[in-house]
């Protein structure tokens, strides 16, 4: 795995866009810094990372768009599948190299609190450490996102606007959503049914068993109407319980506010595994198709 | 050892490979022909773990390729058709991640890339960019790639394809001496190469195993023993006349190919030497015989044969 998460690094390194990259990054977190913490005479570090986190989606895709898809474009997948490494192997070599590459982009950024820390009698060191776990954390749930896409197509342009537009509903429209969406137990209920025929229907392609299919679906329906029928009220909060899951962002609130707490670090985690579990299952999937 | 048995693979409705087995033994070369499209690559990609099989076993000295992936290609060296080089890395740091990702030990990673590069002869260019190398370059660092950790079974695809003469012998001689030690798959659709390198031959066409024997073997399968090209100096009827005199033969195929001269096709149809019987035959009647030679069958005929005949059946 390490040779994997070795030679990814110095492929981001070994062209101009990983340095472009970085100085990218630096230089809008130098904004930001100069705008809110010198401009502004303000000590609170942490707003601009919350500023600065936007800059996620650009930076994750191009960070991710060639991890599978160059691979089976260029079919130098064929050495990787083919040496005794295993996928899981592959797959989280090239995850965490993606992650190291965020990881060294924001300790650079350190610099600017380690400044700012000097010259101010009340630094917030906890929610400055702790807006960094989240923003360090944030950035590595986007990156299994971005590599997930990447698995699923050969085209690099693709795997990258693909995954801009995913990490941009996650990042802002998620959000949003949460303030105006309503609390209705039938919207709950509507959501419901959709997610219940979406699962059948993965559920009939990958068993190829329509009647399997269809049964699970009939079975898991009628239980989704006896609970709106009979206690709607378990469907009450679903539906924002449901977008709240995937809104990654609102997540980064509270590592914002100082407030670590294991739930969100374990959330964060969970997120990127699942993707990567999607990730290996793809390829995989491909390979045995 | 490779031992393939009842490999299957399907792609909707359209079998790519139907039901192959064969069994390759250590110091073995089996080269693999076939036209495009035959299934050469698939049951490659399938030998050696790239894709999986719908059904049917590959098992690589005595390891399942699917049941113990790890334990299997530990043992595979796999040139695929396009040598899998990454452009951003020179042939150098090429070489030496192929060898972190096939674990070699690291006390013998810089010993085993540099025997390499000075077996396939790609020293010179250690330092170079592998997306600057030439077709010729780039086929050798792949086969330089299939041969590190020294696996016990190489499987190449095409490997001589890009390079120009001098480079294909030697690469037939690289070939010929890791055949030696170890079990070598190759696919072509150049067949005096595959004769030239294969111990054994085996004709795939549309997913099937057509024939497969040693290349003698199947020149004298086909060829048959008696038939024969003659040239005389001769009318066409005393010719015909003479030839009726031997039993069991037929004539035909005349032509005249040299100004005064006929050339005949003659077939014994029960596979006996009729050399002697036609020599005497000319000489009673007077007749000069300018011209003699077995029919040989070159592997080309064969590989023509098996192919389209079967191609006939499937149409």
């Amino acid at each position: 795995m390490t040779s994997v998460i070795k030679k990814e690094l110095r492929t981001y390194f070994s062209s101009v866009i990983g340095y472009a990259l970085v100085a990218g990054f630096v230089l809008m977190n130098a904004i930001f810094f100069y705008a809110i913490n010198l401009d502004g005479r303000n000590t609170a570090f942490y707003e601009v990372l919350n500023n600065t986190s936007i800059i996620f989606l650009i930076m994750v895709p191009i960070l991710t768009m060639r991890l599978f898809a160059e691979e089976s474009k260029q079919k130098t997948d064929q050495l990787l599948f083919t040496s005794p490494l295993k996928t899981e192997q592959v797959v989280f070599g090239k995850y965490l190299s993606a992650v190291c590459f965020m990881g060294i982009s924001m300790s650079i950024t350190v610099l600017f609190p380690v400044i700012l820390s000097f010259f101010s009698e009340d630094f917030p060191t906890a929610q400055v450490v702790s807006g960094y776990a989240g923003y360090f954390l944030m950035a590595a749930a986007f990156v299994s996102v971005g590599m997930f896409v990447s698995a699923l197509t050969d085209n690099q342009i693709v795997s990258a606007f693909v995954s801009f537009v995913i990490l941009l509903i996650i990042y802002i429209i998620l959000p949003f959503l949460l303030y105006v969406l309503p609390g209705e137990t039938m919207a709950s209920f509507v959501l419901l049914v959709l997610l219940i025929l979406v699962f059948g229907l993965f559920f009939t392609l990958s068993t190829k068993n329509l009647y399997a299919g269809v049964t699970v679906c009939v079975i898991l329906l009628a239980a989704a109407s006896a609970v709106y029928y009979f206690n709607p009220l378990l469907l009450d909060g679903f539906l924002r319980g449901f977008v709240s899951w995937f809104s990654v962002s609102s997540r980064f609130d509270n590592f914002y506010n100082g407030v670590l707490s294991l739930s969100d670090i374990v959330y964060y985690i969970g997120f990127s595994l699942a993707f990567i579990y999607f990730t290996i299952n793809v390829i995989e999937k491909r390979r045995w198709k | 050892m490779i031992e393939v048995k009842n490999l299957t693979k399907r792609f909707g409705s359209n079998y790519a490979v139907n039901d192959i087995s064969f069994t390759v033994n250590d110091g073995e070369i089996l080269g693999f022909l076939g036209p495009n499209g035959a299934g050469k690559t698939t049951t490659m990609n399938m030998i050696t773990g790239y894709i999986s099989a719908t059904s049917g076993d590959c098992i690589i000295n005595g390891a399942d390729i699917l049941a113990q992936p790890e334990k299997a290609k530990k043992n595979i060296g796999y040139l695929p058709e396009n040598p899998p080089l990454y452009n951003d890395m020179t042939v150098m740091e090429y070489l030496n991640f192929v060898a972190e990702i096939k674990k070699v030990k690291p006390a013998e990673r810089k010993k085993s890339v540099r025997t390499l590069m000075e077996t396939v002869k790609i020293t010179d260019m250690k330092n170079r960019l592998t997306k600057n190398l030439s077709k010729g370059y780039r086929q050798r660092v792949g086969l330089a790639q299939a041969m590190m950790g020294n696996p016990d079974v190489l499987i190449l695809d095409e490997p001589t394809i890009g390079l120009d003469p001098k480079q294909i012998n030697e690469m037939r001689e690289v070939i010929k001496s890791l055949g030696k030690k170890h079990t070598v798959i190759l696919s072509s659709h150049i067949l005096t190469e595959v004769s030239a390198m294969c111990d054994r031959v085996m004709i795939i066409s549309r997913g099937k195993i057509v024939a497969s024997d040693t290349t003698e073997n199947l020149s004298a399968a086909f060829a048959g023993a008696g038939k024969l090209l003659i040239r005389v100096k001769a009318e066409r009827e005393r010719v015909l006349d003479a030839l009726s005199q031997i039993p069991g033969i037929s004539a035909g195929g005349e032509i005249s190919r040299e100004a005064g001269t006929l050339d005949f096709t003659i077939t014994s149809e029960e596979d006996t030497d009729i050399r002697e019987a036609v020599f005497n035959a000319m000489h009673r009647n007077g007749i000069s015989l300018l011209m003699m030679k077995p029919f040989d069958v070159s592997l080309e005929d064969i590989f023509l044969q098996v192919t389209s005949s079967d191609g006939g059946e499937a149409q």
